[in-house]
């Protein structure tokens, strides 16, 4: 990199994500801004490292960490995936920090499933959230906006959320995991996935967060997103099969009734849960193993789920969308005009798809 | 194994907590962890408490005084010759953690000390002692697969790898990224199953930093080999040696076996041994090569001679690397990468 940073510094912590990385890559590649990856272990900073960049390592749940790797910084991006205690715990943390720290603006990575995965008609930011939802993420992302703006409301750090959609591109696990579902015959489509997938192009969101840095009307606002084009779920499926070599008309086409949990299915959901996990992997591994036989043996687990497709409710209300949010109030206010047409997004997807191992054709179906 | 053999360690990190230690716990009736060494007092403390015989010193001058047969060098690799070459001037026998050193000149000084010294002085290719490559040798070896046509292999995933600290990722410390850290071991085992491949081209994505993607290329008894290695995203770990009548095919996490499928019919067959051995046996039997070979009798181990064209291998691809071509980058960045 041979330009001079003339922009602001910016830390954006959850790194090493698929978001984060390439807002790191691409803020530090283009010149413009100073870049601080920040992680909450060590091991995540390895994306980060081929860039020599100063990069930080502080649990978002630990607010001095967060606000000793944060000071310096102008702009913090908060890009942190996670289960809902990460989600929701880490707004407040991260706001606090990087208040103390003397950052100008948080911008916080939301999701437009605040809306649900198949928004009503009508969509827009004016449209109130409803706390009537069955998927918990997007209760999550509702509960941490509300504590995002409180704070905003008594505090003096600014705050922006945005609300993607479904963020596709190179590292997202909607292309790669996709790649790996359909190549396994596990992939399938919710009634011929002739639903809307609200897409939008990894390269034209950094764009928009890059907007909401300095953006004035930004403050205290939440922002939808979007693109100018809307595929099908058939179709985004259809572009990475095709990359893969993986012929569409062997991809079931499903239908979905909601299963009733049991009680093995919670107890296994429990098991799974990152705090029991967490405390799973700090145990000596001969004892981690042992629990692990304990409970093969205990016939407490669920069965494990058969080969091939095993539909979600997330995918099948997705899948079953049949409107996208409106994003005009981010046209207007952020200026967000994705800059990568669609064309060009799944060419470097596909591109991508070869460069990360996979065996590639080199059409899209 | 010889009773007693005096054990020291320099480097409590990632792989003397996850491996050596417990390598060494089910030892502890041939050998005695005497003293370790770390710059970091809490990571020292963690390993010792295991060994109540073992003392925690505060330098490793002071390692070197407590008189270990065998010093395992497990510090970062920036330090490998600097404390290889003090412990055998010292009168140990080394094993040293890969890479071996952060170059050529560094790891002939280290073979060069070994040989001043008359110490033994070897570098843990750990992967040596799984069944599985040993069976792929052995598959090898008897030539019923017929001349080699061909080598390809993908490793990696996502970075998991405990690390203490950031420093891992400074190339003046680690000295390299995938290539030297995964690279290192494919390219031994290649030169363990056939004979040293040679240098044809390199590329990685290193900007400015440590690579995280890697694409090697080399000749090998005349064939293409061409590695592709990754801390980035996750594909399924293969090498593939393809043989006139067969090929070969092993999976890094498949510690015991390895897929056969011969050219002339029937589906692929499993050749599986000693299916209850783990990684971690494989360091306890890399030191049991050690203290084998300390007393004079065979072992299987990668001596520091052994490794030295690895090293000037490794070498020679990051002084020749090019940039990876990254399709998704925009044409500015792409102008700011160059």
């Amino acid at each position: 990199m041979s330009a001079v940073p003339s922009g602001p510094v910016v830390g954006v912590i959850g790194a090493n994500g698929f978001i984060g990385n390439r807002i790191v890559e691409m803020l530090h590649l283009g010149g413009r801004h100073e870049v601080r990856p920040i992680v909450r272990q060590a091991s995540g900073l390895a994306l980060a490292s081929r860039f020599a960049l100063a990069g930080r390592v502080a649990d978002a749940f630990d607010e001095a960490a967060t606000e000793a790797a944060l000071r310096g910084c102008d702009i913090v991006v908060h890009a942190l995936a996670g289960d809902h205690r990460t989600i929701v715990g880490t707004v407040a943390t991260v706001y606090r920090a990087a208040e103390r720290a003397g950052c100008r603006r948080l911008v916080y990575l939301s999701s437009a499933m605040v809306h649900g995965q198949s928004p009503p008609p009508g969509c827009d930011d004016a449209t109130p959230l409803s706390h009537k939802q069955p998927i918990r993420y997007n209760l999550s992302k509702i509960k941490a906006e509300e504590r995002l703006f409180a704070l905003r409301g008594r505090g003096r750090l600014e705050a922006v959320a945005l609300r993607p959609g479904i963020v596709f591109g190179p590292r997202s696990q909607w292309i790669g995991g996709l790649a790996d579902s359909l190549l396994s015959g596990e992939a399938y489509l919710i009634d011929g996935g002739v639903g809307l997938c609200n897409a939008i192009y990894i390269d034209n969101l950094v764009e928009a967060i890059v907007r909401c840095f300095d953006a004035p009307a930004a403050d205290g606002e939440a922002f939808l997103l979007g693109e100018a084009e809307t595929p099908s779920w058939r179709e985004v499926y259809r572009r990475v099969a095709g990359a893969v070599g993986v012929d569409m008309a062997k991809v079931p086409s499903l239908g979905f009734t909601p299963p009733v949990p049991g009680l093995m299915d919670r107890v296994d959901e429990w098991r799974q849960s990152a705090p029991v996990r967490a405390a799973l992997d700090a145990l000596p591994k001969s004892l981690s193993r042992g629990l692990g036989a304990f409970w093969a043996a205990s016939g407490a687990l669920p069965p494990p789920r058969p080969k091939g497709p095993n539909p979600t409710l997330e995918m099948a209300l997705l899948q079953r969308a049949q409107h996208v949010p409106r994003w005009d109030r981010a046209r207007r206010l952020l200026g967000h005009a994705p800059s990568v047409p669609a064309d060009e997004a799944w060419r470097r997807t596909r591109a991508w798809l070869a460069f990360a191992g996979y065996t590639t054709r080199g059409d899209d179906g | 194994m010889n009773a007693g053999m005096g054990i020291a360690i320099a480097g409590c990190g990632a792989v003397t907590r996850e491996y050596y230690l417990s390598a060494l716990l089910s030892r502890r009736d041939k050998a005695s962890l005497l003293g370790v060494y770390d710059r970091d007092a809490a990571s020292m403390t963690a390993v010792a408490r295991h060994f109540p015989e073992a003392r925690c010193v505060d330098s490793f001058e002071a390692l070197m005084a407590l008189g270990a047969n065998l010093v395992i060098v497990a510090s970062p690799p920036s330090v490998h010759a600097e404390q290889a070459i003090a412990a055998l001037g010292a009168g140990s026998h080394v094993l040293c953690e890969k890479p071996m050193a952060l170059g050529l000149d560094a790891a002939t000084a280290m073979a060069n000390a070994a040989r001043a010294a008359g110490r033994l002085l070897a570098v843990n290719m750990v992967r040596r002692h799984l069944p599985a490559t040993r069976i792929v040798e052995r598959l090898i070896a008897t030539g019923g697969l017929g001349p080699l046509q061909r080598i390809r292999a993908f490793e990696g995933g996502p970075f998991r790898w405990p690390i203490r600290d950031q420093s891992y990722f400074s190339p003046a410390v680690s000295g390299g990224g995938i290539l030297a850290d995964i690279g290192t071991h494919i390219v031994d085992l290649l030169s363990l199953w056939f004979e040293e491949p040679s240098f044809v081209r390199y590329e990685d994505d290193a900007m400015g930093g440590l690579e995280v993607n890697a694409l090697l290329h080399l000749q090998c008894r005349g064939v293409p080999a061409v590695l592709r290695l990754s801390r980035d995203w996750e594909r399924p770990n293969a090498v593939e040696l393809e043989l006139e009548r067969g090929m070969i095919c092993w999976r890094a996490e498949d510690i015991t076996g390895v897929e056969l499928r011969l050219t002339d019919g029937g589906g692929p067959m499993r050749v599986e041994e000693n299916a209850a051995f783990t990684f971690e046996e494989a360091f306890g039997a890399q030191i049991d090569a050690m203290v084998d070979a300390i007393a004079g009798g065979p072992a299987r181990l990668c001596t520091a001679q052994e490794a030295l064209p690895t090293v000037a291998l490794i070498e020679r691809a990051y002084r020749e690397r090019e940039l990876m071509t990254m399709p998704w980058l925009q044409p500015m960045e792409a102008a700011g990468v160059g």
